[in-house]
């Protein structure tokens, strides 16, 4: 099946943004494996209808976090991306700081604690099977 | 006016009628009279009325025309003969335009809002050209070579008739030239609309076919320019008799078959190809008369045409 992304133009989250989660997640899962050509960043931009830059600027990001080798004009290329270290307590704690924002977003959102519960631990589950 | 001509200009109205009347059956799914409506819209009874209130006026004006055609024009006398059929003709054309725009307002009322939501494949498709290169720099070197033709033949023909031959070897390379870019466009810069699995492969093959037949019609005019323009260099009479004539009709008609074939073949697998992609992603308020679109939003310079399946628009409003 063909890997794809989803986003929504009329979401308070940037677009640049949620390419960039929607291409991670895609990345962590194996749905794009190393050597993968993924579309430059022109091709990208006209096919979900937004600004050449909002693409770039997704795609330096996960070339910052060693998802993609950027290649002019030949668009890029997903690498190979070592392990990374275990990361620092505080870098630790601001990630789980940004788990309970989103939990209390969703809250907010009227989504009922229980079910927020349930979806975490499927979504557990799965991360535990797939190690 | 003779009676060849009368039957000929007749023949032409129906023919133009008919294809009038049966345009609306090419637009894509969720494409209706240019406006971005539900994929199931065209099985409603509105979406019927709407058509026979497209095609009435049209039945109407053509039969209408034909009379006249008949029972005045053949009275008049002098220039007024012609004048008056070519009249008909614009008014048979000018009514189909009036009535599509008549059809398009109607539709307004049934317009689904874009929807916000994008999904699109990250796997890099590989896009080439149907064919490669060559077959789409033919009409080009058909051109170069009558060129070179003529370059030979320079000192046996006067200078005008030389110039003549030129200017009528012009009209090819210039449309050609602007086809090429086209043709470049839509392979490489095109949108994808569907992001995987049958309806992909349906757009695909879409734009391979429509690729193919304009192509089809490249060949076919840069064949009749240049062979007018090596008759008039007395290179040959290949462009000259009956049967020159012949032949480019039964071309044509090959050639009207074709596309007919295509769109009726398109038409039902899109109805039998689950998930194929509704509209296009381009907001219907930034075509103007379903034949302009200006969206400085929209970083594609090309976009697949509103008013029929196999052809491309550009972006006035591209920077």
């Amino acid at each position: 099946m063909t890997p794809t992304i989803t986003i929504d133009l009329n979401a308070p989250i940037p677009v640049y943004r949620q390419i960039v989660d929607a291409m991670r997640h895609l990345l962590v899962n194996g749905a794009l494996q190393p050597g993968d050509q993924i579309p430059t960043v022109r091709q990208l931009a006209i096919d979900l209808g937004v600004h050449f830059n909002t693409v770039a600027q997704a795609y330096r990001l996960l070339a910052d976090e060693g998802w993609l080798d950027l290649k002019r004009r030949r668009g890029a290329v997903v690498v190979d991306r070592r392990k990374p270290a275990v990361p620092s307590k505080a870098r630790q704690n601001q990630s789980l700081q940004r788990l309970r924002e989103l939990i209390a977003q969703l809250q907010s959102e009227g989504i009922p604690a229980n079910q927020i519960a349930t979806q975490l631990r499927k979504l557990a589950d799965t991360l535990v099977e797939g190690e | 006016m003779p009676l060849s001509i009368l039957l000929i200009m007749s023949v032409g109205l129906v023919v133009g009628a008919a294809l009038q009347c049966l345009a609306p059956l090419n637009f894509r799914p969720g494409i209706f009279f240019g406006v971005t409506v539900d994929a199931e819209f065209r099985q409603t009874e509105d979406a019927r009325r709407i058509l026979w209130h497209y095609r009435r006026p049209i039945i109407v004006i053509t039969v209408l025309c034909i009379a006249t055609l008949w029972l005045v024009v053949p009275r008049l006398s002098g220039p007024a003969g012609p004048i008056a059929a070519s009249a008909l003709v614009f008014v048979g054309v000018s009514v189909a335009i009036v009535s599509m725009a008549r059809a398009t307002r109607h539709v307004r009322a049934f317009a689904k809002p874009l929807s916000p939501i994008r999904t699109v494949s990250v796997i890099s498709r590989k896009r080439t050209l149907p064919g490669g290169w060559l077959p789409l720099f033919g009409p080009m070197l058909i051109v170069g070579t009558a060129r070179w033709l003529l370059l030979l033949k320079r000192e046996s023909m006067p200078a005008e008739v030389y110039r003549a031959a030129l200017a009528l070897l012009l009209v090819p390379f210039v449309t050609n030239a602007f086809g090429m870019w086209v043709a470049w466009l839509t392979t490489f810069r095109m949108r994808q609309i569907n992001a995987g699995g049958p309806a992909a492969n349906e757009e695909s093959a879409d734009r391979r076919s429509g690729y193919w037949l304009r192509l089809g019609l490249a060949y076919f005019q840069t064949f009749l320019w240049v062979a007018m323009a090596l008759a008039v260099a007395r290179i040959t009479t290949a462009a000259t008799g009956p049967r020159s004539v012949l032949i480019m009709w039964a071309t044509l008609v090959v050639l009207a078959i074709i596309a007919l074939v295509h769109v009726v073949k398109r038409r039902r697998l899109a109805v039998d190809t689950p998930g194929v992609a509704i509209a296009d992603n381009t907001p219907d308020s930034c075509w103007k008369w379903g034949i302009i679109y200006y969206n400085p939003e929209d970083p594609a310079l090309v976009v697949e045409t509103r008013t029929g399946r196999s052809g491309c628009d550009l972006n006035f409003g591209n920077k």
